[in-house]
């Protein structure tokens, strides 16, 4: 077991047979439990039992049993493209942002020094938006890739849920542009660009996100701040509307936070970029 | 070798100035393994569930106050009818559903098997096969009091065959973590985590940057062999691997009072053999790549596959057979189970040496091919 080639050992008595005839005996399991989950295997072994001694029993009705006939709702395997899209889109979209910010910025600074003309905010703001908009579009031709996975492996999608899965991944698509916008203002060189995106944008989102761990099983602390993270919501959204298959009304929650996430951002960046030309 | 001391100084000097890398160095690893680690838990606890109790009787109101009563389940409300409970579960107010029959008491009393209907929601898998796990452990103690306490209203004759039943016991014990806490387990992965990433992403954009600033034109006019110039750029990683394991090791022990099992200096060992091919793996990223964003796209590409195929979320034997293979080539892999056995397992240096083994062949494909790859001629 030590050499990793042994996960689990069962350990019989030599007297087990006799043992068993008149009641009651013991048998011991020694489980690799270094993955609590596998590990924990008594409970595996604790119904294969039952299930060996119910047939053993069979000719003896064993009254007082309480049967449970279990139900699994919902086919927990759609989840998993969704979590890759997640991720993509959160951190996909922010690197693209970033790095291109970083050019316009110091394309801006050259332009300014060599005396050129100072651009109108109204100016400059337009070719903020239009370095996004590119972009917008590979998201978005992303997001029909995906799609046309999940139809031709997993989900039979009816028009209306893919519209609303459209609806809530172009807020989720601005929404971290608009991130990858204000990271690029609050950064200066493009090196510390990537390395902070990576930072920011990947490893809260793998945690902490409810993507591969629940919430539910967080502290209360790190709830809070998954609440900050826009892919949680982003998750969330998604899980309600393509696994449970719920219409628009059930997520206006998360398309409101997704919503003023944005707004705030786009907030921080118009507030920076002022500033920078001044 | 006085080229190669020389270069290495430029590198370390260009690395210090600027001034995000060396904090990152210190902080990402310590503020990754405070906080992280109380996040990750596939362990299923305060599951919400509703009672759907149609028979009302004294015996089904004594099943939900132990389902109340466990740790496990947290008892979100006792709706009439079924369809007002699956409304919770699609709101996402409960997780689980029980259904009582009408006819529970009297299949009680009776001594009859009675059913009940479990509905469970199984979005994520782990917490829907473990929670209709516990509702039977509760359903099966319940039914052994049940039979404790109406076993005299049993006719004689049957009640001797039955108390003769052989019963079973399972008695567990739990190797290498006994207190089963997924944080132990997790914490070697998130080392390797920290390792793939740093040493990762910063040789990738070390050589792009020289072109980018047009440095390294310079560089490619002189007599430099490719040999000095790719080692140049490797050894002070190959220095930032080692001092960001060093921080790994002791927070962990500060933090987690986690302390290989196996020995230490085998832990180091191994990490700095896996430095070594990830920082190649940058290095001949960088090479290929002309501008910043090319290599940023890159490196991300490659560390979101290593980590993700890489045994520390999922485990790998429940991948499917192309990701097996995929496993197979990903140093990622061969470093978790590594860490894994040497911090929780105690194995030796002799145990691990196979996937020692494996990783310093790539580290030795990986470097060869950046040196070798290298172009003076751009």
């Amino acid at each position: 077991m030590r050499k990793g080639e042994l996960d689990l050992a069962v350990v019989f008595r030599k007297t087990f047979r006799r043992v068993l005839c008149m009641g009651e005996v013991a048998v011991q399991l020694l489980s690799n439990s270094s993955d609590p989950n596998r590990g924990s295997i008594s409970t595996t072994c604790g119904s294969y039992h039952r299930q060996i001694s119910a047939g053993a029993n069979r000719l003896r009705q064993i009254p007082f049993q309480i049967q449970t006939e279990n139900r699994m709702i919902y086919n927990p395997a759609d989840e998993i493209i969704l979590h890759v899209r997640a991720w993509h889109h959160g951190t996909g979209a922010d690197d693209y942002l970033y790095h291109h910010d970083i050019s316009l910025h110091s394309y801006l600074k050259r332009r300014r020094d060599h005396g050129g003309l100072l651009a109108s905010p109204l100016k400059q703001g337009t070719m903020i938006f239009a370095k996004t908009i590119p972009y917008m579009i590979i998201s978005f031709v992303d997001f029909l890739i995906i799609l046309i996975l999940i139809t031709l492996s997993w989900v039979c999608l009816s028009t209306a849920t893919a519209a609303v899965a459209l609806l809530i991944t172009l807020i989720y698509i601005i929404l971290t542009l608009t991130y990858g916008l204000t990271v690029s203002t609050l950064v200066d060189k493009q090196v510390n660009a990537v390395i902070v995106s990576a930072i920011t944008a990947m490893i809260p989102v793998l945690m902490l996100s409810g993507m591969i761990f629940p919430i539910d099983n967080m502290p209360r602390v790190l709830q809070a701040f998954s609440s900050i993270i826009p892919a949680r919501w982003f998750i969330e959204a998604v899980r309600k509307v393509m696994i449970q298959g719920q219409g628009f009304l059930m997520i206006g929650k998360e398309l409101f936070i997704m919503t003023g996430m944005t707004l705030f951002l786009l907030g921080i960046t118009i507030a920076k970029t002022k500033k920078r030309l001044d | 070798m006085k080229t190669l001391k020389y270069l290495i100084e430029k590198e370390f000097k260009q690395m210090f100035r600027n001034p995000l890398i060396p904090r990152l160095i210190v902080l990402f690893p310590t503020m990754v393994l405070l906080v992280f680690p109380w996040a990750v838990s596939f362990e299923v606890k305060n599951i919400k569930i509703d009672v759907v109790d149609h028979s009302k009787s004294v015996y089904s109101k004594r099943l939900t106050d132990k389902i109340a009563a466990s740790h496990y389940f947290n008892l979100n409300d006792t709706p009439p009818d079924y369809r007002t409970a699956m409304m919770n579960m699609e709101s996402g107010e409960t997780d689980m559903i029980l259904e009582i029959p009408a006819s529970f008491d009297r299949d009680v009393v009776k001594a009859r098997t009675s059913g009940v209907g479990v509905a469970v929601n199984a979005v994520n898998g782990t917490q829907g096969l473990l929670g209709s796990n516990y509702i039977m452990q509760i359903a099966n103690d319940f039914s052994s009091d049940l039979r404790d306490e109406l076993m005299h209203t049993v006719p004689p004759q049957s009640r001797a065959s039955l108390m003769r039943l052989p019963k079973v016991e399972i008695i567990p014990q739990y190797k290498f973590n006994s207190k089963l806490d997924y944080k132990n387990f997790m914490i070697p992965g998130f080392m390797v985590l920290l390792l793939t990433i740093i040493c990762g992403i910063l040789p990738a954009l070390n050589t792009v940057m020289e072109k980018e600033n047009g440095t390294i034109n310079q560089i490619n006019v002189t007599p430099i062999s490719k040999i000095n110039f790719i080692l140049a750029k490797l050894i002070p990683y190959w220095v930032v691997g080692i001092v960001v394991m060093i921080i790994s090791i002791s927070v962990t022990f500060l933090i987690y009072g986690l302390w290989p099992a196996g020995s230490a200096i085998a832990v180091l060992f191994s990490a700095i053999v896996f430095i070594i091919s990830v920082s190649g793996l940058g290095i001949i990223i960088s090479n290929n790549s002309e501008t910043m964003q090319q290599a940023s796209f890159l490196v991300m590409f490659f560390i979101l596959i290593l980590v993700l195929l890489g045994g520390m979320f999922t485990p790998v034997s429940s991948m499917p057979a192309w990701a097996q293979l995929i496993a197979s080539i990903n140093p990622f892999n061969y470093l978790t189970e590594t860490f894994r056995m040497l911090y929780l397992n105690g194995s030796t240096l002799a145990d691990v040496s196979g996937n020692l083994f494996v990783l310093a062949l790539i580290a030795i494909v990986l470097n060869s091919w950046a040196i070798l790859g290298y172009k003076k001629r751009g």
